[in-house]
Parts: C-alpha cells; structure tokens; sequence
C-alpha cells in the first residue's frame, strides 16, 4: 500500500497560499527527498500530510486512507526539526518514551516490552550511555538521533523527516545517513526535507524540488558515482536524470 | 508543639500540604508550556468568583471554583484563535475579573478589605468544608497530573510530535488549564488568589535546578511545595503575618539556594563525552602552544557535555595533552 499519495494538495497559512496544486507520492521502500529553497513550501507540505496545518484544496492519503479517517499513526515516524522540543530538562529515555503514547492508553504504565523497546531504539542510534542524561546538555547531532530513536518506538513503516541534518557536523550527517540507510534495507519507507542531498544522496530514490509552492521537479536521481565528479562538487546539486513529472 | 493542637491549625496544615502537592505538579506543565503567569491571571478570575459569593451569600470556595474554571477554558478558546486578540481579550478577563470581584463585594458591603483574606490566604478561615472540597479536588488534580503524565509530558514537549502520536492534543491543552484554574482556586486559603502563582511556577524551576529529568523534575517540585507550604503556614503563625506572603518568600529563598547547587553540577561535569570523541575523526591540533582555559580569551562555545575553544576559525577541544580539532 502506497504510504504517502498528495493530490491537488493545496495550504494557505492565514489566508496567504503556501502550498498550490502539489501532487506527489512516496512509494512502498522508497527513500525521497523534498527539496527547495526557503520559503518553498517543504516543511508545509510535511505539516499538511501529517494534520498538522489544514489544507484547503486536494487529497492526503496515508497507506490508502484519507487523512481525516486515518488513525493507525504508529505506522509513520515523525522526525520535527530539532527546536520543535520545548522541555529541555527531559532525559532521553522520557523522551523517546512518549514515542509509545500511539498505542497506550491513558492511565497505563509503560510495561516492561515498551520498555525493553525504548531501550532498544536508543541503543540502535547509539546513545545507549547517554540514555540517562538530559536532551539538553547532548550535541545536535545527539539530539537529533535521539528524535529518531522516538520516531521508531512504535515500529514504523513511513519515517517523515523535516531537515534532520540542520546544525549537524559532516561526520555527523554521515552517521545519520548510515542509520537511514539500515533502516530501509530494514524496508522503511523514508521522507526527508533537505537543503542539500550531499551524504544523503548515494539513498535517495527519488527527489521532489517544490519552488514557490509547486513541485517544480520530481525524478530520480542519477546513480551515485561517489565522490568522482570532476566538474560539481559532490552533493551540491540534484542530478536528476529521468524525470517523472514535468515543470507544473 | 502546641499549634498541632489547635483545630484551625490542623486544618491550615492540611491544606498546606494539599496545596504544596498539588500546585507545583500542575505547574510543571504551566511552566513548560510557557504560561508561568496563567495562575496569577486564573487568581483574578476567581476574584470574581469571591465577590459572587460574598454578594449571594454562598460558600466562596465552590463558586470560586466554578468562576474561575469558566474562565478557564473562556481563556483557552482566546488562546487558541490567535495570539495578537488572545493578548489583550485576557487582559479584559483578568483585570475584569478583579474589578467585578472588588466591586461585588462592594456591594454586599463587605469593601476590598474582606477579600484580603483570599488575596493572600488566612490561616483562621479554613473550614472544615473547605477541607473536603480541597482535598476532594485536590485529589483529582493529582490524580491527572500524575497518572497522565506522560501524555501531558508529550503535548507540553512537543505538541506537532503529540498531534503524529494521535493525542488529542486540543484536550489535553484544556485539561492543563482546567486544572490549574481549580488548583489557583482550592489555593487561596493558603497562599491567595494573588500569590498562587509563585507556588505553581517556582518550585518547579528550583526542581529543574536540582533534578534531571521531567519525572525527577515532578516529584521534586511537590516535595518543595509540601516543605515551603508547611514552613510558610508555621512560621506564619508565629510571625503573625499571611501564610501566603511567608510560603512564597520562602519558595524564593529555596531558588536562590539551588542555582549555586545547579552550577556545581554542571562544572563537574566531564570534559569529553567518550561517545562523542569517539564518534568524531581523531584529528589532533598541529603545534599548539597556547593553553586554553576559561580566561584565555578565546571564545567559547558549548559542544554536547564539553567545549570548544575558537581559535583562528578552528574549533580546539582539550584531549589528554593536545588539543583536537572539532
């Protein structure tokens, strides 16, 4: 089942048009990339298919069901941008713990399976002796990580991520990506906002450009030749070959 | 002890310890959803719930309750629309609040002086009634503070993540200020409409200074509320002042004691996270004469639990007896 379908999708934020006729899917296994400049729409569009921002015009579907009907969210794995945490006096395990509220009901205790699963997502990002310590006093790159172990508590099928690579170190990013990447041989379906594809590129599947809030590319990208370019630095750009939706 | 002995005294404790448990907890929420001064304006709607009271001769206590849960979630509807209208419609609420209760009382003849005894708490004036409707809402207040916990954790950490989850994230926002409307409200006879907000918001920043953790965080800041409460209560009897005014200066006295404590542990804290160092390519500083130190004159910037020195556009951390580039 196809886990993101947009069609005719079109967002106003206070009466002025953000996001115009998008249409775009990410498939079953694939890894795509959201790109733009700022003010393209990209965290909008995010925001849109998740609920988070109505929309005026246009169908959302997730795993085939409507938006407004859908209810199974512990299929898809929501990464906000590192600020969107608020309570920095929290520590990782409570944090990556709420990422089990999608199937626990209220008045319940955590259990001892959810238990041994936060532990298992932090150990899988690698934090397993920072599990203890306070979200606040981690680098970025931690942070962001520790964003990931609590998108994945519920297992899920669809990772939505919005800029995950914003204020992190190359090495950083790379390990980010190498998680990504496991992650979908695992058969994760990935969507991921970026400025620039650079180490995430040798995964991407596909690529959506969105310009002044309308897809202005959406194709697959060249196949990565590592870092053999001679005429473009790598990962500056997007190479796209075959392009699967033409200028809107 | 002969205080212990006198019934009214008994039944102000009561409540001290009722109001120390319960304020901080909701405060948690109040704070990290950054609506310190929530409680203060809650204070000035149940003003107005006195003032009813006094004019209708009821029981203050309960129709204070109701006022101020109505103004409540009045407040959470404004806040919801829009932030710009929100600002001023809640100052209309809350000085409206106030000026109706003033001049309800007014009118029943009772002057602005009767309702200090709410302003600031009184220790004569707990009743035994009182008692039941504190402890009874008190209770209930707890009990959601505590057993929803961790879906009020998630909305207050990071609502858009709460909304993914599936949370009714509207719901649990209203239930945060529902709450703290009946907990500023069942407050008053212990330390006033006008000073229950310091009880909500400042033991639970003294807890942030002395625990990690929301949970620890949680539990810390009741177990201040409980400690000031009842010291403010007792020392306010011998000091024969209003409680209110003795707990909260004694709520300010245990902050200014926990920020050296929260220096103290940050300064202790490892140099280089082993993780983080490991994490990044070895990649040591050529021919590095300077030594860094906190007086050095570099610039310093924090990175995860160490810092980085900036120097020349690099950024130098200490590793054993050279510096490395980060």
């Amino acid at each position: 089942m196809t886990p993101v379908a947009i069609t005719n999708l079109g967002v106003s934020l206070g009466g002025v048009p953000i996001l115009r006729d998008v249409s775009m899917v990410v498939e079953q296994h694939e890894i795509v990339a959201l790109l733009g400049g700022n003010g393209s729409g990209k965290t909008t569009l995010i925001r849109g298919l998740l609920g988070l921002v109505p929309h005026d015009r246009g169908e959302i579907d997730l795993f085939g069901t409507p938006l407004a009907q859908f209810q199974d969210w512990s299929r898809i794995g929501y990464v906000p941008q590192r600020a969107s945490v608020s309570m920095h006096s929290t520590t990782v395990r409570e944090l990556v713990s709420s990422g089990t509220l999608s199937t626990r009901r209220p008045f319940t205790r955590l259990g001892r399976t959810r238990r041994t699963r936060v532990s298992e997502v932090i150990d899988r990002v690698g934090l397993a002796q920072k599990a203890d310590d306070a979200f606040v006093h981690l680098s970025g790159g931690q942070q962001q990580r520790v964003l990931i172990a609590r998108a994945l508590v519920s297992s899920p099928t669809l990772l939505v991520m919005d800029e995950p690579f914003a204020g992190v170190d190359l090495a950083t990013q790379q390990r980010l990506a190498d998680l990504v990447g496991s992650l979908h041989d695992e058969g994760m379906s990935v969507l991921v906002v970026l400025h620039e594809t650079d180490v995430f590129e040798p995964l991407l599947d596909r690529a959506v450009v969105l310009r002044e809030g309308r897809v202005a590319l959406d194709g697959v990208l060249e196949p990565h030749h590592g870092h053999g370019h001679e005429t473009e630095p790598p990962g500056r750009t997007v190479r796209i070959i075959e392009e699967v939706r033409p200028w809107n | 002890m002969e205080l212990i002995a006198l019934a009214f005294m008994q039944r102000a404790l009561i409540a001290a310890i009722l109001t120390g448990l319960v304020a901080p907890a909701i405060g948690t929420y109040v704070v990290q959803r950054r609506l310190s001064l929530l409680g203060d304006g809650l204070g000035h709607v149940a003003i107005a719930g006195v003032g009813l009271a006094l004019l209708t001769h009821s029981s203050p206590l309960p129709v204070a309750v109701v006022v101020c849960v109505a103004g409540a979630v009045g407040i959470e509807l404004l806040r919801e629309r829009g932030r710009a209208t929100g600002d001023v419609a809640l100052a209309v609420l809350f000085y409206g609040g106030l000026a109706t209760g003033v001049l309800m009382a007014g009118a029943a003849g009772q002057g602005a002086g009767a309702l200090s005894n709410y302003l600031f708490g009184s220790l004569t004036s707990v009743t035994a009634s009182d008692l039941v409707i504190v402890a009874v809402l008190g209770a209930v207040v707890l009990l959601a503070a505590i057993g929803l916990a961790p879906q009020l954790f998630a909305v207050c950490a990071d609502e858009d993540f709460a909304r993914v989850l599936g949370l009714r994230v509207r719901m649990y926002n209203l239930l945060i200020v529902v709450l703290a409307a009946i907990t500023v409200t069942t407050a008053m006879r212990t330390v006033g409409l006008l000073l229950v907000s310091a009880l909500m918001v400042i033991p639970v920043a003294t807890a942030q200074n002395l625990f990690k953790g929301f949970r620890a965080g949680l539990y810390g800041a009741m177990g201040i509320g409980v400690l000031v409460a009842l010291s403010g209560v007792v020392g306010s009897f011998y000091a024969d002042v209003p409680p209110g005014a003795f707990i909260v200066v004694l709520a300010i006295v245990a902050f200014a004691l926990s920020w050296p404590i929260s220096s103290l542990r940050h300064r202790n804290r490892p140099l280089a996270s082993v993780d983080e160092v490991e994490s990044l390519p070895h990649e040591p500083t050529p021919e590095h004469v300077h030594v860094h130190g906190p007086n050095c004159g570099h610039r310093v910037v924090e990175h995860g639990d160490h810092v980085d020195y900036v120097h020349d556009g690099h950024r130098h951390v200490v590793h054993a007896d050279h510096y490395d580039e980060h």
